[in-house]
């Protein structure tokens, strides 16, 4: 790579990252249209500053700080321009910002129509405003936007304080002294210059999407400013490289459309996966989170089994007092110990009996993955004849699991005053919510102080009555 | 009373000051005088001109007559000294701020121009938080807050200020009772810290309760002092009775000939 094109590319690269920056307050501060109407305008500019090139200065027309001069020209009286129209009275914000967008807009086809009809006005390379070409641009001229960009850059960097509170709360900066209109002028003035600037490199119609797409798309990875600005500006900085590099190779494509379909890529990538707000990421989480209830669920019934089992070994002549349901339940209860046997007595080797452990509300294809997923994190395993057992660390998630369910469920019987059967199946529904945090919390509030064992069911579990149970 | 022999020391100081949205007037020649180190409520009814008095003294509308002077100098002076709670609703919600960076708002006039957010000006945010009990969702992105929250958050950003004056719109709209209780237990506080509070407030029925000094305000002043002075009958048939009608037919009428005038 020559030296040019080194410095061409690291100019882009400055100018992509300055317009993620301004994109951030433009943004923020929900004026986007504005940077539409900064770069429309730049049109006419542009074409008036040539023409007068042509008739003062001839051998200087068509040179980039004439144009730059132009172009900054007339994008600050189109800001003027809207911002006047603004306090008029019957106009609205978006008319205000919309109407001189058109017609200097307009203003730029005719003028550039006039200068086709000059004779060296195809020469100037006037086209490349249109799409950008960074490629044709001299060392002079890259050290001339990037510089100016730079100055931009340091300038937002140290005000970046002040910038944020007009940005988020102007009545309390109005309240604080800060000179608002000032600061106001400056940003605009700024976004304008950074507008203007990056013109040659992306094309007056696209140079918006170059500030708006980076920042949008920053959005999306993170909730907080301090994350925010330098991701965008690192999703521009690299947006314009690359771009400016698939330009370089393939002639023929200008280089705005190439920068700006990178910044397109970047954002659609973002919108999916950025993990602050991105929907497959979202999606993604909500699936996880559902898949470890499943599991949640899988441990608690299995642990009750295991309970059930135990009380009905241990004490096989239960007083009938203690087990009211016991009749009602007789039959599901042989069934289930049907699915115990052979049970010795230690955790490990008590299988699950597929009908009963499994939770039956889910389809097939979600149970596999969930056995699966127990699998793998090693909470149940296969043994060499085919049935399903716990593991060690599958029973300390298991007395976990069922700990905090049966705390919740007392909480809601005894402090809201929840008819126990209602306590059970809003438990089943908040449980999976509650962190160690909040566990630890019930344990104080419930007086209830039992080392690791597990406390007892506040309603009926068929065929229970120990207190505690520790396998 | 006037401004010139008032106490120098007086946190809030209005002399015949008068405001106008547009043509209409909303405040008519309004003379008063705070005391120091108490919890003042000003009272009236809708559309009386409470929001408006506390904007206007401070320059954020503009004011049609009149002056305004905070612990002797015009506000201007004194920023430092007086933290504005506005109602909550002027802001961005979805911004990506967190309830901490709003907080640290307050301590921005200390720091000056230029400078970042340093660890000082966060701690004292965190402590402000704290005080108003935010602790643990200090990191929370502001939409991601209940709306007493969202309250609370703004009433930190005044108590980071560390000011002597507070001026605060309504901070009990929209929060529960029980939040209502900690930001009066808050309020209390700062009284006996020294502090003065003027609070914008809508509900006649607490004020007793809540606070030491009232003002009832109706486009003017009606009456200013202790609460138990002040909550007379007459004074209270005076702010919400009917016979401010005449006053806003006046305002009315005054702005119709206006408008035709000019």
């Amino acid at each position: 790579m020559s030296y040019n094109a080194l410095l061409v590319l690291s100019g882009t690269m400055l100018l992509g990252a300055s317009c993620g920056l301004m994109g951030v307050f433009l943004t923020l501060r929900r004026q986007v249209l504005l940077s539409d109407v900064i770069s429309h305008a730049a049109l006419p500019g542009v074409a008036m500053a040539f023409l007068l090139g042509l008739w003062l200065a001839p051998e200087k027309a068509g040179t980039l700080p004439w144009l730059v001069g132009g172009s900054m020209f007339a994008s600050g009286v189109a800001v003027l321009i809207c911002f006047a129209l603004q306090q008029v009275k019957p106009l609205w914000g978006e008319a205000a910002f919309g109407i001189p967008l058109g017609g200097f807009l307009a203003l730029g086809v005719v003028f550039f129509s006039i200068i086709q009809q000059v004779p060296s006005g195809n020469a100037a390379g006037l086209e490349g405003l249109l799409f950008g070409r960074a490629a044709a641009l001299s060392s002079t001229d890259v050290l001339l936007l990037g510089g100016l960009a730079g100055i931009v850059v340091i300038v937002c960097l140290l005000l970046r304080k002040e910038l944020l509170l007009i940005a988020f709360d102007r009545e309390f900066a109005i309240a604080q002294g800060l000179p608002v209109a000032l600061l106001d002028m400056l940003l605009t003035g700024m976004t304008a210059a950074i507008c203007v600037l990056a013109l040659p490199m992306v094309g007056f119609l696209l140079v918006v999407a170059l500030m708006v797409t980076p920042a949008a798309a920053a959005r999306f990875w993170s909730d907080r400013l301090g994350l925010m600005i330098p991701v965008s500006v690192m999703l521009g900085m690299v947006s314009a490289g690359l771009g400016t590099l698939i330009s370089g190779q393939l002639e023929y494509v200008p280089t705005g459309p190439a920068i700006v379909l990178c910044a397109t890529m970047f954002f659609a990538i973002s919108v999916c996966f950025g993990w602050s707000h991105g929907v497959v990421y979202q999606w993604w989480s909500r699936r996880l989170l559902k898949q470890e209830q499943l599991l949640d669920d899988l441990l608690r019934s299995t642990y009750e089994e295991f309970e059930a089992a135990t009380a009905k070994l241990h004490s096989p002549t239960m007083a009938p007092a203690e087990t009211g349901q016991q009749d009602l339940n007789q039959q599901s209860l042989d069934k289930r110990l049907s699915g115990v046997h052979p049970w010795a007595g230690a955790p490990e080797e008590f299988w699950l009996h597929q009908e009963v452990c499994f939770p039956k509300s889910i389809p097939t294809k979600d149970l596999s993955l969930l056995k699966q997923n127990a699998v793998n994190r090693g909470c149940l395993r296969i043994d060499s004849a085919g049935q399903w057992r716990m593991t060690e660390l599958g029973w300390q998630k298991a007395k976990a699991v069922v700990l905090r369910h049966r705390l919740l469920e007392l909480y809601l019987i005894e402090h809201a005053e929840f008819p126990p059967a209602q306590g059970d199946r809003t438990a089943d529904l908040l449980e999976h919510a509650l962190g160690p945090h909040t566990v630890d919390e019930l344990k104080i509030l419930l007086r209830i102080d039992f080392g690791q064992g597990v406390i007892r069911s506040p309603h009926p579990l068929e065929a229970t009555s120990i207190r505690e149970v520790s396998p | 009373m006037n401004a010139e022999n008032s106490p120098p020391d007086s946190p809030l100081v209005i002399h015949d000051m008068t405001v106008a949205y547009g043509r209409k007037p909303v405040l008519w020649n309004i003379d008063y005088v705070s005391p120091s180190r108490k919890l003042i409520a000003i009272v009236g009814p809708n559309g009386a001109g409470k929001s408006t008095l506390l904007k206007a003294a401070l320059g954020l509308i503009p004011r049609q007559n009149g002056e305004a002077l905070f612990f002797g100098q015009p506000y201007q002076k004194v920023r430092q000294k007086v933290a504005y709670v506005p109602q909550r609703s002027s802001v961005d919600w979805d911004f990506p701020i967190s309830a901490l960076e709003v907080a640290a708002m307050g301590c921005y006039g200390r720091m000056g121009w230029f400078r970042p957010v340093n660890r000082d000006a966060k701690n004292t945010a965190l402590a402000a938080l704290e005080q108003v009990g935010l602790g643990d969702v200090a990191r929370r992105q502001i939409g991601q807050l209940s709306g007493g929250q969202q309250q609370r958050v703004f009433l930190a950003r005044a108590l980071a200020q560390d000011a002597d004056l507070y001026l605060m719109d309504e901070p009990f709209a929209a929060v529960d009772a029980t939040t209502e209780q900690s930001i009066v237990a808050m309020l209390q506080a700062l009284r006996d810290r020294g502090k003065t509070t003027i609070v914008v407030h809508h509900d006649l029925q607490t004020v007793s309760e809540y606070f030491d000094e009232v003002l009832l305000l109706n486009l003017r002043l009606i009456a200013a002092g202790a609460v138990s002075e002040v909550l007379t009958p007459q004074n209270l048939k005076a702010t919400y009775g009917g016979q401010l009608s005449i006053l806003d037919a006046v305002g009315q009428r005054m702005s119709a000939r206006q408008s035709v005038t000019s």
